[in-house]
């Protein structure tokens, strides 16, 4: 019997939601929330629903059979109405950190673009213009790898220490998950947040981010300052310490080179790098900003700017300030993966392996003829490179890759 | 009562702001007690410092700060240029003060909001008819005017240049963009079709779709809400702000201000 790819990925994401030992965990105040749906089959988005128990979800997931099932963060007097007759009763504060949005250590030499104009294609983002043609329409395929998550992990990490130390939100009041397919998500539930309107949040972004701080001058009362740009000055407080402590950070681990990256000429790149002890107990330590000659309050301003850089955290920025968002179920499996998207605690962010995890098929192997793909892993197995072969691949693996459209099941 | 008798939102809302300055200036004087009562009685979740390394006589909550300090357009009001420790935010008495008269303000415009009125003695009306003529005076043209007829290129701020040069290679647009993008060139009167030619070069151009959402932004359909395009601050949060150095930027709130600006020219 031929099988297509796809109705063998949708048969299996049915076995897996008609599967007793398959839980579905369930989300705050369900009753309250839309729920949405893209189906397998009709390739459309099913909006608006509503389901007052996990349990009536789960059986129609199983008859339904969709490739990705999402929720509001948002609740809602009546979730199943229209939009502007829903009655928006609060949403919760989500962050969505999305390999796709950073720059990462792999520079997603994995991914692959194809001009459309003229064919030419190349390993990596697309650039944008053809080299050959001028062509600036592209497509591609992308893969996820260690690396991208490891980068995603990065921020969400930075981004859990802006939300615990200055928002102070508590471990209980933030849900850590990865997403099932190229980062992580976290989710705050807790009433402070809930009625914050898009420009409360925007704001929230804001701070995340790092747009729009400015480093304060010194406040001195009574006489009139005589050289206003003369001054340089962190409190050991929120943004300002953690410019302070990721100046100190760089400028112990940097190199001239990456001196030059800041914008600083080489002159000054020279003489950071040769003087990086005085300056990181002088000036930092002491707050001594000036004692150093020839490193002037332009110097710690470029700095500053560039540490703010990589202190901030690269959330996506338009779904937190959604406040009608609807966001991938915990439990349920992305479409393109078969990976699901799961809840860990937050204490073990370090030691959380996606790969491992969020595995959702477990037994059963199937013959696949795999186009191209690099190396991967899926728990303690590694697989591949492959490139125009057929092979045998466990359930998951298989399924990795033809929803990552490398691989069609092998007749 | 005057002000209600005017029954003009402008004069109201001058009374109201002029009443909550004078609430400003007095709260500066007051006792942290009687600051921290005044708060309290508006909702807010507020204490006197009691973290003595932290410079400020006050910590508030940190979601009563965002929501009084949206209007307040300088930079040092932003949420990331403040001492946020643990929720809190970390502040003196002025700017405590500062954010109360947002309150004030607002309070003052919901009580003037009534909708029925009763009679007034002539001697009102007659004062408050005297008023409202002033105010036509003083706002003068430029808050009624709105745009001309012509669409004028050449005026487009620089968001909204950059914008078009991406649809026209037909480079991928974000969400946000394409939607400041359109709901610009809808608010300055561009006719729904001659907007959707604009977005033909995209792969995923479905002209159905593209009228269905430009005329869901135009007001045409939906809601019946038109849409302006976003703040320039909601522009710089989502990254389409190019953070050109056109004068006509500076200190603009919104791309339509800076468009309205260089028509001028």
């Amino acid at each position: 019997v031929i099988v297509s790819s796809r109705d063998f990925v949708c048969g299996k994401f049915s076995d897996f939601y008609s599967d007793p030992a398959t839980v579905i965990p369930s989300t705050s105040s369900l009753g309250q929330r839309e729920i949405g749906f893209i189906l397998f089959k009709e390739r459309i988005m099913l909006r608006h629903k509503i389901f007052a128990r996990i349990n009536n979800l789960k059986l129609f997931l199983s008859e339904a059979i969709p490739s990705d099932v999402y929720r509001s963060c948002a609740y809602y007097e009546n979730p199943a109405a229209e939009m502007d007759k829903k009655g928006w009763l609060g949403a919760d504060l989500v962050f969505d950190i999305d390999a796709d949005h950073i720059p990462t250590s792999c520079n997603k030499l994995h991914d692959e673009w194809t001009c459309k104009k003229c064919g030419l294609g190349d390993k990596g983002e697309p650039p944008k213009q053809c080299s050959k043609c001028g062509g600036q329409k592209f497509d591609t395929t992308t893969w996820v790898c260690e690396q991208c998550l490891d980068s995603a992990k990065e921020e969400t990490t930075k981004l859990i220490d802006i939300l615990q130390n200055d928002f102070g939100f508590s471990n209980k009041e933030m849900h850590i998950f990865f997403s099932g397919h190229r980062g992580y998500h976290v989710h705050v539930e807790t009433e402070a947040v809930k009625s914050l309107d898009t420009t409360d949040r925007k704001e929230i972004v804001d701070y995340v981010t790092g747009l729009g701080l400015t480093i304060s001058k010194r406040e001195r009362k009574g006489r009139k300052r005589k050289h206003a740009s003369r001054e340089f000055f962190l409190s050991d407080f929120a943004w300002n310490k953690r410019i302070k402590q990721g100046m100190s950070k760089f400028i112990s681990a940097t190199t001239i080179d990456e001196l030059k990256n800041v914008g600083l000429d080489s002159l000054k790149s020279n003489l950071i790098f040769t003087k990086k002890e005085l300056i990181l107990r002088k000036c930092i330590g002491e707050g001594l900003w000036e004692s150093v000659p020839g490193i002037s309050v332009g110097t710690w301003r470029k700095l500053s700017e560039y540490v703010k850089e990589l202190e901030s955290s690269k959330i996506d920025t338009v779904v937190t300030t959604d406040t009608h968002r609807l966001i991938r179920m915990n439990g349920t499996l992305h479409g393109k993966t078969g990976l699901k998207k799961v809840e860990f605690p937050l204490r073990s962010l370090d030691v959380f392996d996606p790969f491992k995890e969020a595995v959702a098929f477990k037994e059963g192997a199937v013959k696949v003829f795999v186009s191209d793909a690099p190396e991967f892993r899926l728990g303690e197995n590694v697989f591949g490179p492959y490139k125009h072969k057929t092979v045998e691949l466990p359930t998951a693996a298989a399924i990795l890759l033809i929803c990552k459209g490398r691989a069609e099941v092998a007749s | 009562m005057l002000a209600i008798a005017t029954k003009n939102s402008f004069i109201k809302k001058r009374y109201a702001l002029t009443e909550a300055k004078q609430a400003f200036i007095d709260m500066q004087s007051e006792t942290r007690e009687r600051i921290v009562a005044i708060a309290l009685d508006f909702g807010w979740t507020i204490k006197p410092n009691q973290n003595f390394d932290i410079p400020f006589k006050f910590a508030l909550n940190f979601a009563d700060y965002l929501r009084n300090t949206v209007h307040l357009r300088d930079l040092k009001w932003k949420l990331v240029n403040r001492i946020l420790v643990n929720g809190q935010v970390y502040l003196n008495q002025k700017d405590v003060s500062r954010l109360l008269q947002e309150e004030v303000r607002r309070r003052i415009e919901k009580r003037l909001e009534a909708t029925e009125l009763p009679r007034f003695p002539e001697k009102i009306t007659d004062v408050a008819e005297g008023l409202l003529g002033l105010a036509k005076e003083r706002i003068g043209q430029e808050e009624m005017d709105g745009f001309p007829k012509t669409v004028t290129q050449s005026a487009f701020p620089p968001c909204i240049v950059a914008l078009q040069e991406a649809v026209s290679k037909g480079h991928h647009l974000s969400h946000v963009g394409r939607f400041t993008l359109t709901s610009f060139l809808v608010s300055i009167g561009m006719p729904s079709e001659k907007v959707a030619e604009l977005f033909k070069g995209f792969s995923d151009f479905n002209e159905r779709l593209t009228r269905y959402q430009i005329e869901h932004i135009a007001g045409e359909r939906g809601s019946r809400t038109r849409y302006t395009p976003p703040n320039c601050a909601t522009l710089q949060t989502h990254g389409v702000c190019v953070k050109s150095n056109d004068s006509a930027c500076h200190g603009a709130r919104n791309p339509l201000v800076c468009y309205k600006r260089k028509l001028k020219r």
